[in-house]
């Protein structure tokens, strides 16, 4: 059984992981660094694996919730005396979608790619919990006029997320893979063992968890109905 | 011989059929002799009503009228979505206002006056609530009840803005039958069990409004306003759309024709009573027999874009005389792209720190 996965940034926690403990039949593609068609030019046989995991992007809740808005926004009603401004969730999940358009695209094509072949789409991690050294050296120095948005509405938000990748593996038809709970804090955030000390990504531990699912896939994918 | 004299001796050509100004297609048909008042380009304009009233809003935004909006999206969503989600459409996101009962609620119920016994319905999915005094205004609905009321409490505050910051307000008067609540005479622009709720014989009742009754809430709907803003102008309107439905137990043209019957009376009941209310022929423009039903679509029902774009033609030439310089002077708040900034921020980041993590030998 040999398991594709394809993506961009997120896809690097899984390489790291495979870095320290190789596994012959999981490779990771960054699409940042070798193309689908550099990778059948290879002749390799992995451009037609057993089963195949998308990554194609998912970092839209932390463009729309690291940082306050100019228009301080909540999801959910907000706490008595909250001045922030109310995004019904139905009008947050249109907003979304069109964000999301791009991923869905590109998802289509790689689903059309792959057709025939068991494919999943992988959740991107939860929001990163930024210690305040690691807010002053990666977005203070860079921008000092942003502003941190409450841990309450990145979660919501990485959740509202969440539902709208469901929605596009519905539609084609993927298996959806969640973040492993065992990699959030009680409050949804990423634990800081997972986190790579950017504002967005998981590391390696995190990548050995996604390793992990993708092998008990691989071992559901084997066994006979 | 004697010159003839009789009454009509000598009275302006619009007043005879034979004479008035709608020509021999209608198209450029122009009923309205010297209004009230006209409107400048620096008064804030709000508009409520039925389905036309929308015609008129989207004209005036589209313009560069100072069409007042006091309750626009979030800058998160396009205009696109923004529109979907009816924000824009008019000053505050109430959605179409069919009777002058309804409008006058909305007004008690934004200063607390009245709080109706009814707060919200599920949706015919049973997945989410919606408003049922809004009930198509957000597609999709509202996950809970805190979510709800919420954003109604948000609304109330953009109606309360409208209210005390408008300068002229445009309304068209569009139904008399409507669905109320027996316990309070809360009135529901759509009947229970339409876009939500379920309809209850027992809760709910179909009323007819009057003349009477129609007059003296619009009238007192206007004077609810002047309370909170003295001097507000009113254009009172009445729509040319035939009814959708009648709940009467006649045809539905017979219905359609009683009611707009009933509207036009009240709207010149008021009229006649305040000075600062003028009437607007929309509905004369669209019905009139030389134009022979040419500005209503294939469904003999919806007002083309040539019958509105007709309506307001006259609407300007008489009512906004002087056009508007420059941009838009009523937008929307810039949008601030704290998006693109945090997009940009973290593509950085997180390029560096891939840079940093190759430098280490990971």
């Amino acid at each position: 059984m040999r398991t594709l996965v394809v993506g961009f940034s997120h896809v690097v926690a899984l390489e790291s992981a495979l870095g320290r403990h190789p596994d012959a039949s999981i490779r990771v593609v960054n699409l940042r660094h070798l193309s689908l068609q550099q990778l059948r030019e290879e002749n390799s046989g992995w451009h037609e694996p057993d089963f195949v995991v998308f990554s194609p992007g998912g970092n839209h809740h932390n463009v729309l919730s690291l940082f306050e808005h100019d228009v301080p926004y909540t999801l959910g009603a907000a706490a008595p005396g909250d001045e922030r401004r109310l995004v019904p969730q139905a009008v947050f999940h249109d907003v979304l979608q069109a964000a999301l358009e791009p991923s869905k695209i590109r998802l289509k094509t790689w689903a059309r790619l792959f057709e025939g072949i068991p494919q999943a789409l992988l959740a991107s991690p939860a929001p990163v919990v930024l210690s305040d050294t690691q807010w002053d050296a990666l977005i203070k120095r860079r921008d000092p006029t942003l502003r941190r948005a409450p841990e309450t509405l990145r979660v919501r938000v990485y959740q509202m997320q969440e539902a709208v990748m469901v929605e596009m593996a519905k539609e084609f038809c993927l298996r959806y893979i969640p973040s492993p709970p065992e990699t959030m804090t009680a409050d949804g955030m990423l634990d800081a063992l997972y986190a790579q000390g950017d504002p967005t990504h998981a590391n390696g531990n995190y990548g050995r968890i996604i390793l992990q699912q993708l092998r008990a896939l691989q071992q559901e994918l084997e066994t006979p109905p | 011989m004697s010159e003839r004299t009789h009454p009509y001796v000598n009275l302006p050509t619009r007043q005879f059929w034979k004479h008035a100004s709608a020509g021999a297609d209608g198209l450029s048909y122009d009923p309205l002799a010297s209004p009230a008042f006209a409107l400048s380009p620096e008064d804030r304009i709000v508009t409520a009503g039925s389905c036309f009233a929308q015609h008129v809003a989207r004209h005036l935004t589209r313009n560069g009228y100072n069409h007042l909006i006091t309750e626009p999206a979030h800058p998160l969503a396009s205009a696109e979505i923004a529109l979907r989600h009816n924000y824009g459409v008019f000053a505050a996101r109430y959605g179409n206002i069919y009777t002058a009962r309804q409008l006058l609620q909305l007004l008690q119920r934004a200063y607390g006056i009245f709080t109706p016994a009814e707060n919200a319905w599920n949706a015919r999915d049973a997945t989410a609530l919606i408003d049922p005094f809004r009930p198509a205004v957000q597609p999709g609905g509202y996950v809970d009840l805190a979510e709800l009321e919420q954003d109604r409490a948000q609304h109330f505050e953009a109606v309360r803005a409208a209210v005390e910051g408008l300068d002229v307000f445009v309304f068209t008067l569009g139904l008399t039958e409507a669905w109320v609540d027996r316990r309070d005479g809360a009135v529901f622009p759509l009947a229970p069990g339409v876009a939500g709720g379920s309809y209850d014989p027992e809760r709910h009742a179909s009323v007819n409004f009057g003349v009477e009754e129609t007059a003296a809430d619009l009238a007192a709907s206007l004077a609810f306003i002047r309370e909170r803003n003295p001097g507000v102008r009113a254009v009172i309107t009445v729509s040319p759309v035939p009814l959708n439905a009648t709940f009467e137990d006649r045809d539905v043209w017979v219905s359609t024709t009683l009611s707009k019957a009933v509207l036009r009376l009240a709207a010149e009941a008021v009229v006649a009573a305040d000075p600062l209310s003028l009437y607007f022929p929309s509905y004369e423009i669209i019905t009139h027999p030389a134009v022979r039903g040419r500005y209503f679509a294939e469904d003999a029902r919806q007002v083309l874009p040539e019958g509105v774009a007709h309506v307001m033609s006259v609407f300007e030439r008489h009512l906004l005389p002087q056009r508007p310089v420059g941009p838009d002077p009523a937008p929307l708040p810039p949008r601030i792209n704290v998006e693109q900034r945090a997009h940009d921020l973290l593509e950085t980041c997180c390029d560096e720190e891939m840079i940093e993590r190759a430098e280490d030998g990971e």
